[in-house]
């Protein structure tokens, strides 16, 4: 059955229109995230709105490819001039960098793409095994389950933020609020609308997304732009023969980088940042010359690149199973989602299986033409660097004008999105997450709805969640990580007195 | 040092706790007037509109005030220290000048159709930071003025010829 409708959508997709937006997909995907400053979080909110007006599997297909793309993107300038691309990129320099130094450039690069490549391949049969599994046992949650499962998603989300949970959490309570600007859906009355028409829509998840992750970026930027350029030089590529060779020596590694990168990547929050910390960590453990990591290892290359790419499948597993986004990508990729029509959750596998399917023959697409194409234009990779930042600013800061304006064709999304752009910058100015506004702004309408209609089927008591063990065991996790940082300083405290 | 840097801490406190307790106040003033949301709470089993907006303003208000007396017990830990100097206040300005274009992008847009108001968007900020980054004045007009055309053109293309979106 679903080898059936996996054959017919790979049909689909792969019709001439399919290829040519997974090919511009791909290119963009790579060039911006080899871009230092541009993160796929932000490729993907500025690029969403080109996939508005594109029917849903094409979308997605789209999407896809800037995604795993920009993924493989972030290696490019963490081996050619020593900074990350995107915030996965961050272990790959450790030895890529000196392999480039070494004239080793495009060695370095041809392992972190098949690396990449076979750690999509991972994340997306992982995806394709326990999504379907997990989306049946998500069938038999009903709201005091689903009210748990959104509780603990922004726990989780806010625990996984940079800088201290309890600002995260309060960062991700400011996202539960902004979902509920606009009409209630139960009785229909205005909350949060000020008296502005604008308002009573509500807070769409797009528009936030780009001002958050797109227009706050290019705020933090442009100063900076501002100061002469002092890029560094990116290496030299040199002819790299026997790359495919020396990938295979490095099979292990590639192989418990994939699966360590899909297992992390498929817990809320975790991330690809702490799947290739993790995928590297474990090499370096493991090797016989542990002293060569940090000098230009090819095994420092491959498991942390082989990670970073097979965290993306497993991102999408909450987020397609339950509705809650793994991360802030997978976040904006929702948006994408929901503007189709789609709404992410273990019913989009039994009204939708169709969709699903085209979701896992457009990963294994972008999969593939990022393969192609990162082999392709391999000797042109030092050019994408050479981009003036400037440049594509100004671009990127018209493109989220546009973008939030094509949504509903409204200027009150470019107003909105103003707001969270605004916003977004004054959370980076005070060292706050804001991310955790996003997963708010999801989670936010999971969450009321559920909690009463629980309170309903309760008649009015708590007595529904302590009559499931699932709601019960979630909502002890959520206090245990709330509390946890809490208390960690204090027990080490106490222990260092008593000592 | 360490006190500069409890000093730096405890101004961010402030700031932090005050940006949550202003919030939270100005959206349960939102709550607490609209009489009709409020008179939905403890009728009945269903809690009613205002009841998971009132618990979420209430913790972020809490949270805004402990973080914010935080801020005030370190700082007059500090010894009083006043604000730092703000960091970089060149960024915070260009950020502030780039709000302020993109606003009026939507009025210049109204007035002089999209292609034209990006192209007077991007010019300007082009020529200016192709200028600082040390272009010399007159490549950075040329380049400003190619470029600015370019990125125009493309936008249009693709949003309003491609993907007929009514700019």
């Amino acid at each position: 059955m679903l080898i059936d409708t996996l054959t017919a959508f790979v049909a689909t997709l792969a019709s001439p229109l399919g290829i040519a937006l997974a090919l511009g997909g791909v290119l963009l995907g790579i060039v911006l995230g080899a871009l230092p400053g541009v993160s796929s979080t932000m490729a993907l909110a500025i690029l969403l709105p080109l996939s508005f007006g594109m029917q849903a599997e094409l979308a997605i297909l789209f999407l896809l490819s800037v995604f795993v793309a920009s993924v493989y993107g972030g290696s490019i300038s963490a081996i050619l001039i020593n900074i990350p691309g995107t915030p996965g990129a961050i272990v790959t320099q450790l030895d890529g960098y000196p392999m480039a130094q070494a004239g080793q450039a495009k060695l370095a690069l041809s392992h972190a793409l098949l690396a990449s490549s076979l750690g999509g391949l991972v994340g997306l049969a992982l995806l394709m095994v326990v999504a379907p599994w997990m989306a049946a046992m998500a069938m038999q949650f009903r709201s005091p389950e689903f009210t748990a499962v959104a509780v603990f998603g922004l726990v989780l989300l806010a625990y996984a933020s940079p800088g201290s949970t309890v600002r995260g959490l309060l960062v991700g309570a400011l996202g539960v609020i902004c979902g509920m600007v606009g009409f209630d859906l139960m009785t229909d009355m205005p909350r949060f609308t000020f008296g502005s028409r604008v308002l009573q829509g509500g807070v769409e998840l797009v528009p936030l997304c780009i001002g958050l992750f797109g227009l706050a970026e290019v705020m933090k930027h442009i100063g900076p732009a501002s100061r002469p350029a002092t890029r560094p030089v990116a290496a030299s590529l040199d002819a790299a023969s026997g790359a495919l060779r020396s990938f295979v020596s490095y099979w292990k590694s590639a192989l418990r980088g994939s699966t360590i990168g899909a297992l992390i990547g498929a817990i809320p929050a975790a991330g690809s940042a702490i799947a290739v910390a993790i995928a590297y960590a474990q090499e370096r453990r493991l090797s016989r010359h542990p002293e060569r990591f940090g000098k230009g290892a090819g095994e420092g290359v491959v498991a942390p690149e082989a990670a970073n790419s097979s965290s993306i499948g497993g991102t999408l597993i909450p987020m397609m199973t339950l509705g809650v986004p793994g991360d802030a990508i997978t976040a904006v990729l929702m948006g994408s989602l929901l503007m189709h029509g789609m709404r992410p959750g273990p019913m989009l596998f039994a009204e939708n299986p169709e969709f699903v399917a085209s979701i896992y023959a457009g990963f294994a697409i972008a999969l593939l033409l990022t393969l192609l194409l990162g082999f392709l234009l391999m000797r042109w990779m030092t050019w994408i660097l050479r981009i003036p930042t400037h440049l594509l600013l100004v671009g990127i800061a018209l493109l989220c004008v546009i973008g939030a304006f094509s949504i509903r064709n409204s200027l009150a999304d470019v107003y909105i999105m103003l707001f969270f752009g605004v916003l977004g910058y004054l959370l980076y100015l005070m060292s706050l997450p804001a991310a955790p506004l996003a997963f708010g702004l999801i989670l936010g309408p999971l969450l009321e709805e559920n909690l009463r209609r629980s309170l309903i089927l309760g008649r009015g008591t708590w007595d529904v969640f302590l009559n499931s063990p699932i709601a019960m065991l979630l909502l002890a996790m959520s206090l245990m990580a709330i509390a946890l940082p809490l208390l960690l300083p204090l027990l080490t405290r106490i222990r260092q007195r008593e000592c | 040092m360490a006190t500069r840097h409890l000093g730096h801490e405890a101004w961010r406190d402030i700031a932090c706790g005050l940006l949550f307790s202003v919030l939270a106040g100005v959206v349960g003033y939102s709550v607490l007037r609209d009489t009709a949301l409020t008179a939905t709470l403890g009728r009945g089993p269903d809690p009613g509109p205002a009841f998971l907006p009132l618990i979420v303003i209430g913790l972020v208000g809490l949270g805004g005030a402990v973080i914010l007396l935080k801020g005030v017990v370190n700082w007059a830990r500090s010894g009083w220290l006043g604000p730092p100097g703000m960091a970089m206040p060149g960024d915070h300005l260009h950020a502030l000048l780039l709000i302020s274009s993109i606003a009026l992008l939507p009025v210049l847009t109204d007035w002089l159709g999209f292609l034209a108001a990006s192209v007077l968007f991007a010019a300007p900020w082009l020529a200016w930071l192709g200028y600082r980054r040390g272009g010399g004045l007159r490549r950075a007009l040329g380049h400003a003025a190619c470029f600015a055309l370019l990125i125009g053109a493309l936008l249009h293309l693709v949003f309003v010829m491609l993907l007929n979106v009514p700019l």
